[in-house]
């Protein structure tokens, strides 16, 4: 049993260093960083670029990250987020996101993207503890190492001016600038502090596990339980959760070596990050309340000509297309058409309700595995293939929605990740389920005497259902739907007050959206013929969350944007453009996020505004500025001066 | 819009026309008033008259829309609340002026964030020579001190700071008369060493008795100013209070 | 004296160590507007939270016609007939005027959700809008309204749900005198309507208001209260007084 626990002492350890930082930041400021990840990987290609590549010693390579690579990252991700204080939830949740795609992305363009392995930063070899037990330098060093890096943070907390200021600030923010405190410097240094605490992680996690580009930011992910043990606010709790999860998991690790019981020890992080959100449940609230929703400013133009438009555009679509473009095209076009039924979900639910999911695939996944599994081999079980993946994917998201739905922005947030993540590793990354890495095949479905084998009658089926969903959603919209879901969204307490109710609302936009997202994901089963598991992953529900947010994430368009943007992925265009897309997206998220109709109309805007500069027509209603009704808070006052 | 005249002699603080909007609510509106060196001004008025807000866009918590601040001449109303604290003004805001998570000794030493003067011992000296309940409980997490204590602490805390102008929010909110009455001790002690002050108080009498001179806000405006023996008798304060005599 | 419609009986709420309503009692008769006033913090936004289901009481319970709703949630208090403004106002911002009031009708019908009777919302909705003058902004958004507008469309909302008791949180507060004077006629307007007018519980600030419009007032400080009665009596109340004033008062010149 020792060696296990040294084991997870050592894994632990690391898990704390992450923990602290996160919950570092998300005290002094308010945001959580989910691109602790990011970050952390970013560090550990930084230091295998300067040590194995470049030679330099690891003893001048590891200063150089924390006193020189680690403060400018911070100060960066600090530029970023301080604008953003008195956003609504929503808006920094996206940006967080957002900053995770940015490093996920960048990382294979600066260092390349293969994998590789590092040695340990402590001298090879071991020593005998007892008798019996060996310890490596490396599981010696590491676990010294952190509770150095924990010793100091406490002395640094407890001791010293900053330190004093610091938790002056998290306290009371106005009242630490009424006394001469800069809350702006307090977090500067909070960015920096948390950024070098993930280089270091970043560093020990890689030399233990290799530099992966995917895998590290998940592994980062393991911080977060621990983080919400502590309510993201206490250090201490964070740190014994983070020790607490390390000794569990490398426990558990002895008893169990193959097959699920394997499995779910990679997945009790997300377990515990999943079963402790629901337990604390609505005590779990955000240290700065978040402002005002965001409302659209998209032209809301005459509904039943955008109606009638876009029927016609389906229509004319459905002629023409055929005719003139080529048949693989046709194909990718019919998978972008599925994508963008998932995307819909996801307007619906972030866009309407305010509720960010970044498990939107997961659910598409439950369709293109049961469509797989059922209409594989026999095609004709397709339709019934779809109504079984509704009918599994409703229920799963009864099963995540009723505990977690009470959750709000930030927490909600994080319970579907912890769910996506789950699914990724115990239902996907299951052989039996997902025929392991090289997926399931469906090749012959047919809907009735329909077969779909050809691109032309997938790109027909695609067309149609889209046209049905996004008709239906925007129909939904206009009516009493609609206004039930902006009630919710805009003045919860109010919708209350007037006899809505908000769970059933929110949970039946949940489970409606999960049903829509398994159509989806029948659908792109049958357009991508293999069903491959890293299709439906978290990655690909956070990049799903993007592509939406820079379609429009208020708008039914929003959705076909987003379709288009996949589709720009599926093309044979010049490799540069697949390797800057997804870092191009990343960083109009990060810099628009807070235009909830997406990047086309703020160009439209910004357009229009332009000629009317140019050609001296004021346009009222693109320059006046549309005023507020509610009061803001002090802080909304307070930082207003610092941006 | 905002200007830098020349320093009027003997006038520590001047508000001149500042109106104030939260979204499309006026908070207040066109509101003069003057803090000579030296002097305890009051500020009364029914709650919502904006006496609150009037201490807020002093400090820099909330932004002037319109009118001059100027605090010993210069020209205040675009500085952030850190910076207009550093030029010596220190507001004990409404409810707790306290952080809660912080030791008595480390709230205390909060005051020589300031300016960046002070030592934190010579500071908690005298905070305990000002209120020697303090001094036994140095130690001991704000937040768990009585309700009298913390405000006691926000008090010592803004005298041993050194201000220059020193606004109070309601200090006595909540508290019971015994504990209320040594505030008003500290304040009037304070006042005859001769600290400018800026006082918002429910208690009318109260703050009339420590006052030189005293404003009535009601609806953001200012409806009555004058002598403490003038405004007791004044129809606008009770009518502002109480909605008699229309 | 009448059974009241709504009462609070023995209510209180602590806020971690601060007791924000310590053993409050009230009661709104049928019919007629109740006034309560206060000076800040003195807990009357609490007791709105805790009539409305909002907030949770440490102890004590709400009673609507005698029956118990204290455990009901806040919705079904709703569509029994309890409606409120908030004082922070409460906006559907993204939706316009009209459908500000449609969706709060709709909300307080069961199947409204789904289209059900929309012809009678349409038509409840044009009544209000009439009736409170926001016939010309109906098709704007909410959100750009000024307050003083804002206040009626939160009050409009309330009323299109055909509350039985409606709980206005300071609705004078951001207006200015000629807007607050025409609240005050609308308010006696829609409370005097013919059978089926709510009975208002109103929270204001400006006491002036309450002592023209109110029949009975209960007057909170620090969570207790210190009185109760008609506004004459309330206004020669040395308790009021002192709350207010201080305690000498100044009520030789009153």
């Amino acid at each position: 049993m020792l060696p296990y626990i040294i084991l997870g002492l050592f894994a632990g350890s690391i898990y704390a260093l992450a923990s602290l930082g996160i919950v570092l930041t998300y005290k002094t400021t308010g945001v959580f960083n989910f691109a602790y990840g990011g970050v952390a990987m970013f560090c550990a290609y930084v230091f295998w670029q300067l040590r194995d590549q470049w030679h330099l010693s690891q003893w001048l390579v590891i200063p150089i990250l924390l006193v020189v690579v680690a403060p400018i990252l911070g100060l960066i991700l600090e530029a970023v987020f301080r604008p953003l204080a008195t956003a609504s939830a929503e808006v920094q949740i996206v940006v967080a996101l957002g900053m995770l795609a940015f490093f996920i992305n960048l990382v294979p363009i600066i260092f390349g993207g293969a994998d590789h392995q590092l040695t340990s930063i402590f001298s090879q070899g071991h020593f005998h503890w007892g008798k019996h037990v060996v310890v490596t330098w490396n599981e010696a060093g590491t676990f010294l190492l952190t509770m150095a890096m924990a010793a100091g943070l406490y002395v640094l907390l407890r001791r010293t001016r900053l330190g004093t200021a610091t938790r002056a600030v998290v306290d009371n923010r106005d009242l630490a600038e009424l006394i001469g405190v800069n809350a702006g410097t307090v977090g500067q240094a909070a960015w920096i502090i948390s950024t070098g605490f993930a280089a270091l992680a970043g560093i020990l996690l890689s030399t233990d596990e290799g530099l992966v580009t995917y895998v590290l930011p998940a592994l980062v992910i393991y911080a977060f339980a621990p983080a919400v043990l502590g309510r993201l606010t206490s250090l201490p709790l964070a740190f014994v959760g983070a020790v607490a999860l390390g000794l569990l998991q490398n426990i558990l690790a002895r008893y169990s070596t193959t097959g699920f019981p394997a499995k779910l020890e990679g997945s009790i992080p997300y377990l515990a990050l999943f079963v402790l959100l629901v337990i604390y449940g609505r005590r779990l609230t955000e240290v700065r309340s978040s402002l005002r929703p965001l409302t659209g400013r998209a032209s809301t133009g005459s509904p039943r000509w955008q109606f009638g438009g876009g029927l016609a555009a389906a229509v004319a679509a459905a002629i023409v297309l055929p005719q003139v473009l080529g048949v693989s095209i046709q194909h990718d076009v019919a998978e972008a058409m599925a994508y963008s039924v998932i995307a819909l979900t996801l307007v619906v639910l972030t866009g309407w309700t305010g509720q960010i999911s970044v498990a939107q695939m997961s659910f598409a996944g439950v369709g293109a595995f049961t469509a797989a599994h059922l209409a594989g081999t026999h095609g004709s079980l397709f339709p019934l293939a779809v109504v079984l993946g509704v009918a599994i994917a409703v229920p799963l998201s009864l099963l995540v929605g009723l505990p977690s739905l009470r959750l709000t922005g930030l927490f909600l947030a994080l319970a579907t990740l912890a769910f996506a993540l789950l699914m990724d590793n115990l239902v996907f990354g299951s052989t039996s389920i997902s025929g392991g890495l090289t997926g399931l095949n469906i090749t012959a479905a047919k809907i009735g005497p329909l077969s779909l084998k050809t691109y032309t009658a997938q790109f027909y089926l695609c067309l149609f259902v889209l046209t049905i969903v996004g008709a239906g959603v925007f129909w939904l919209k206009r009516g009493p739907v609609g206004r039930r879901l902006q009630m919710v969204r805009d003045a919860p307490d109010a919708a209350a007050t007037l006899g809505a109710s908000l769970t059933l609302t929110k949970l039946a936009v949940f489970a409606a959206g999960a049903a829509v997202a398994a159509v989806g994901g029948s659908l792109l089963a049958v357009t991508q013929q293999t069903v491959d598991p890293s299709n439906f992953s978290f990655n690909q529900s956070l990049e799903l969350l993007l592509v939406v947010v820079v379609g429009g994430r208020l708008l039914v368009a929003g959705a076909l944007i987003a379709g288009g943007l996949y589709l720009v992925t599926l093309l044979p265009l010049p490799s540069v453009v697949d390797k800057y897309f997804p870092l191009l997206i990343a960083i109009n998220v990060i810099f628009l996020a807070n235009e909830p109709d997406g990047t086309l109309a703020v160009a439209i805007r910004q357009t229009r505004f332009c000629l009317a500069v140019l050609y001296r027509r004021p346009r009222p209603d693109v320059l006046l500025p549309v005023p507020s009704v509610l009061p803001p808070t002090g802080s909304r006052e307070l930082s207003g001066q610092h941006g | 819009m905002w200007r830098d005249d020349a320093p009027t002699p003997g006038i520590l603080l001047e508000l001149e026309r500042v109106s104030v909007s939260y979204g499309g609510i006026r908070a207040l509106s066109d509101v003069s008033l003057v803090v000579p060196e030296g002097c305890v001004v009051a500020l009364l008025g029914p709650n919502g008259a904006g006496k609150t807000t009037t201490l807020r866009v002093i400090s820099g918590l909330a932004r002037a829309d319109g009118g001059w601040l100027r605090f010993g001449g210069r020209s205040i109303g675009r500085l952030v609340p850190h910076a207009i604290s550093r030029l010596g003004i220190v507001h004990v805001p409404e409810g707790r002026g306290i952080f809660p998570s912080l030791n008595v000794a480390e709230n205390l030493s909060m005051a020589t964030y300031g300016g960046g003067t002070g030592n934190p011992d010579v500071v908690v000296d005298q905070a305990v020579a000002l209120f020697p309940v303090l001094g036994a409980r140095l130690g001991q997490q704000a937040g768990t001190l009585s309700g009298g204590e913390q405000q006691m602490l926000a008090l010592a805390r803004a005298f041993v700071a050194r201000p220059r102008l020193l606004m109070l929010d309601e200090i006595s909110m909540g508290l019971a008369p015994l504990v209320t009455a040594q505030l008003f001790d500290a304040i009037r002690r304070g006042a005859a060493a001769g600290i400018s002050m800026l006082l918002v108080e429910q208690y009318v009498d109260a703050a009339l008795e420590l006052a030189d001179y005293g404003y009535v806000l009601e609806k953001g405006r200012i409806v009555d100013m004058g002598e403490p023996a003038d405004l007791r008798t004044s129809a606008a304060l009770t009518a502002a209070y109480l909605g008699a005599g229309r | 004296m009448v059974e009241p419609l709504l009462a609070a009986t023995d209510v209180t709420v602590r806020f971690g160590g601060l007791v924000a309503l310590d053993h409050v009692d009230l009661e709104v008769a049928p019919g007629g507007i109740t006034g309560l006033i206060g000076p800040n913090g003195a807990g009357k936004t609490t007791l709105f939270n805790v009539i409305t289901g909002l907030r949770q009481p440490n102890q004590g319970r709400v009673l609507l016609d005698g029956s118990d709703i204290s455990r009901w949630p806040t919705q079904r208090r709703a569509r029994a007939g309890v409606a409120r403004t908030f004082q922070r106002l409460e906006l559907f911002v993204g939706l316009s005027v009209r459908d500000n009031l449609l969706s709060a009708w709709e909300a307080s019908v069961s199947g409204g959700v789904f289209g059900r009777s929309g012809a009678e919302g349409r038509a409840r909705v044009g009544e209000v809008l009439s009736r409170l003058g926001l016939v010309s902004v109906a098709d704007r958004r909410a959100g750009e309204l000024p307050t003083g507008l804002g206040r009626m469309v939160e009050l409009g909302r309330a009323l299109c749900t055909r509350p039985r008791v409606l709980l206005l949180d300071e609705p004078s507060s951001g207006l200015d005198a000629a807007e607050t004077a025409r609240f005050r006629d609308l308010l006696l307007e829609v409370v005097g309507q013919d059978a089926g007018g709510p009975s208002v519980l109103l929270v204001e600030h400006d006491v002036r208001l309450v002592m023209e419009v109110c029949d009975q007032i209960t007057v909170l400080d620090f969570g207790k209260r210190i009185a109760s009665g008609p506004p004459e009596e309330i206004r020669d109340d040395p308790a009021v007084i002192a709350a207010y004033l201080g305690d000498q008062g100044v009520t030789d010149v009153a």
